[in-house]
């Protein structure tokens, strides 16, 4: 751990938030940026289910699911640089919790979805712990091992079905306030409340001082070691904080098909949870969103057409990364940008 | 007691002896420079000093705990933050940002995961004052990739500067400025805190003599020479090993 025995040596610079003297305005302007897209786009999904029909509905879950997945293996990618192959391991850890601890055993389904939570937090911080002294090529080969590790466990263990998995697993008891979750409109409410919170935490972490540290590492981490951050650590806290996400969205994931099976351990989900981010956009907040939607919608659309859609995709991936800088979202906020500045007219000062 | 004590420090690469049993001492607010012609050793003296590489013998105090062989983070964390002869830059972030991160590395604030850090007004207002120090104020929330070559090189000390360091090492810190940046940093160098002591790797004659006390002249990783300007710019050695013909006036002496 850090060596902080030695904080006394100079005053500090504690919260003191009358005293903004020079005002942090990209923070600013970030905020309200934030706040103006998370508004507009809880107003969309709140209304959305009143307005499509019942497949879409489903997909939409599936899309919030997914959205809260690769927010967090943004996390990783996006803010603190590193590239893991993973995260479908800690997607199908909190899936097989959820589905164990409620149908093996019998625990509410709440109960076990926080059991989902934290076991994939501990388990991800563990293995960041031994991961993230590696860098690049190493670090991506270290994740890979350990989720293939997962992904043999699961294929392997009796009590779960093997390579059949796990169905009949039940889906969380709205009783309490009259729903039915087993309603896919119903469970998708519950779904968007879960996705809501988990941005909200995600938002906490990345405007923190400690979000602050993992974006210095991404742009040098030599630099941020000679500034004194001994910087291990909070790399590690993102790669439990990213697959305490990915457990989430793993224990959303079986409630929302019934079932499990290995499959979802498999690396091609790591692999695909990455070109979601880049299509969406990592250096954006909810980039990795628009593009888990996109790849869940063009996936529907083209597999209606086609077996063949990961070759559509593998073509869509190089157009987006040779033509698209920053992703869907790059490409949506330059057009916003100019939009609002043509209609402005140079009322907006611009820094 | 001093505030940096490095003794019989030696460093081989290879058959190449880089460094050869280095002694130096510095006292509370001293000013020191280290000056000789490139590839003298200067840069690999920072890099053990300030715990990138280990030495293969001797020892290294800051205020008589025994850093040697520890790690960059806990050298900076006990008070000695470093400047690079190459930028070492956070090119994506801006200046505001940059200094932000430096101030923060030495607030118990650094491990908060869960508070928006703009709350910490603190932050913000140390890396404004230390912009102002380096006449950074009007790109405060520039892009670093966007700034001029000197601007960086301001930023890569107001980094090291942010750290509040006991002891600070400049590795070259006005190469490549104009000479009105190099007169900002004899300004801001000659203005630090009483208590703050300066060891500088420079070849501008200009910033050493203008800022330093006490020089020692370093060639094939061997002192030559330690002593006032006055003594450095007499002695004989020294003029042939280093300063060359034009001495007395070598600004431009060692340059690549
Ligand atoms: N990591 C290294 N491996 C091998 N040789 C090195 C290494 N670092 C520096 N050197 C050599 O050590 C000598 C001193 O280099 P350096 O400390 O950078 O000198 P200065 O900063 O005084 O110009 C040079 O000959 C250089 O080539
Ligand atoms: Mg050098």
């Amino acid at each position: 751990m850090e060596n902080t025995d030695d904080d006394s040596w100079h005053p500090l610079v504690e919260g003191d938030e009358s005293r903004h003297d020079p005002m942090d305005r990209a923070a600013a302007r970030d905020q309200r940026r934030f706040l103006t897209i998370a508004l507009i786009g809880l107003a969309v999904l709140i209304a959305l289910p009143f307005v499509v029909g019942d497949y879409y509905v489903s997909l939409f879950s599936e899309i919030l699911i997914f959205g809260i997945l690769v927010s967090g293996v943004n996390l990783l990618l996006g803010y603190t640089g590193l590239v893991s192959l993973g995260h479908a391991s800690f997607m199908g850890l909190g899936a097989y919790v959820t589905a164990i601890a409620a149908s093996l055993l019998g625990y509410p389904v709440w109960l076990s979805m926080l059991a989902s939570i934290l076991i994939s937090l501990l388990i991800a911080y563990g293995v960041g712990l031994l991961s993230v002294r590696t860098k690049g090529v190493q670090f991506l080969l270290i994740t890979l091992a350990f989720g293939q590790m997962f992904h043999a466990i699961a294929e392997k263990t009796r009590f779960t079905g093997g390579d059949d998995g796990m169905t009949n697993i039940p889906r969380i008891d709205l009783g309490f306030i009259g729903l039915d979750a087993d309603q896919d409109r119903v469970f998708y409410f519950f779904v968007l409340v879960c996705f809501v919170v988990a941005m909200l935490i995600l938002r906490r972490v990345v405007e923190s001082p400690f979000g602050r540290v993992l974006v210095g590492i991404r742009e040098n981490e030599k630099r941020m070691l000679a500034m004194g951050y001994t910087t291990f650590p909070y790399k590690a806290l993102a790669f439990g904080i990213s697959g305490m996400l990915a457990g989430l969205a793993g224990s959303l994931w079986v409630q929302h098909g019934f079932f499990v099976n290995p499959h979802i351990m498999t690396w091609e989900l790591s692999g695909e949870a990455l070109l979601m981010v880049i299509i969406g956009g990592s250096q954006s907040f909810f980039g990795p969103v628009l593009g888990a939607a996109f790849y869940v919608l063009a996936k529907d659309l083209l597999s209606e057409i086609t077996e063949a859609y990961l070759m559509f995709f593998g073509l869509i991936f190089v157009l987006v990364v040779a033509f698209f800088q920053g992703g869907l979202a790059g490409f949506a906020s330059r057009f916003a940008e100019r939009f609002l500045n043509r209609k402005s007219d140079g009322g907006e000062d611009k820094p | 007691m001093s505030q940096l004590s490095v003794s019989d420090i030696s460093k081989s690469f290879g058959a190449l002896k880089v460094i050869d049993k280095f002694d130096l001492d510095l006292a509370v607010g001293e000013r020191h420079a280290v000056i000789g012609p490139n590839g003298a050793g200067k840069t690999t003296l920072f890099n053990m000093i300030s715990g990138w590489i280990p030495p293969d013998t001797g020892r290294i105090e800051v205020e008589g705990l025994d850093i040697t062989g520890r790690s960059p983070q806990a050298v900076t964390q006990a008070g000695l933050a470093r400047s690079f002869q190459k930028n070492t830059l956070f090119d994506g972030l801006t200046v505001a940002e940059s200094l932000r991160l430096a101030v923060q590395a030495h607030s118990p604030v650094r491990f908060n995961f869960l508070q928006p850090a703009r709350k910490f007004g603190g932050l913000q207002q140390r890396a404004h004052e230390i912009a102002r120090q380096m006449e950074l104020e009007t790109v405060f929330d520039r892009d670093v990739n966007t700034l001029s070559y000197g601007q960086k090189r301001q930023l890569e000390v107001g980094i090291a500067l942010a750290c509040s360091p006991k002891i600070l090492l400049l590795d070259e810190p006005a190469a490549g400025t104009s000479p009105a940046e190099r007169a900002t940093l004899v300004r801001l160098l000659t203005t630090l805190p009483d208590d703050v002591t300066l060891l500088l790797v420079e070849h501008d004659m200009d910033v050493v003599f203008g800022v330093c006390e006490r020089i020692t002249v370093l060639n094939y990783g061997r002192v030559v020479a330690s002593g006032t300007p006055d003594e450095i710019r007499r002695d004989p050695e020294v003029r042939a090993a280093y300063l060359g013909e034009s001495a007395g006036h070598a600004g431009e002496a060692g340059k690549a």
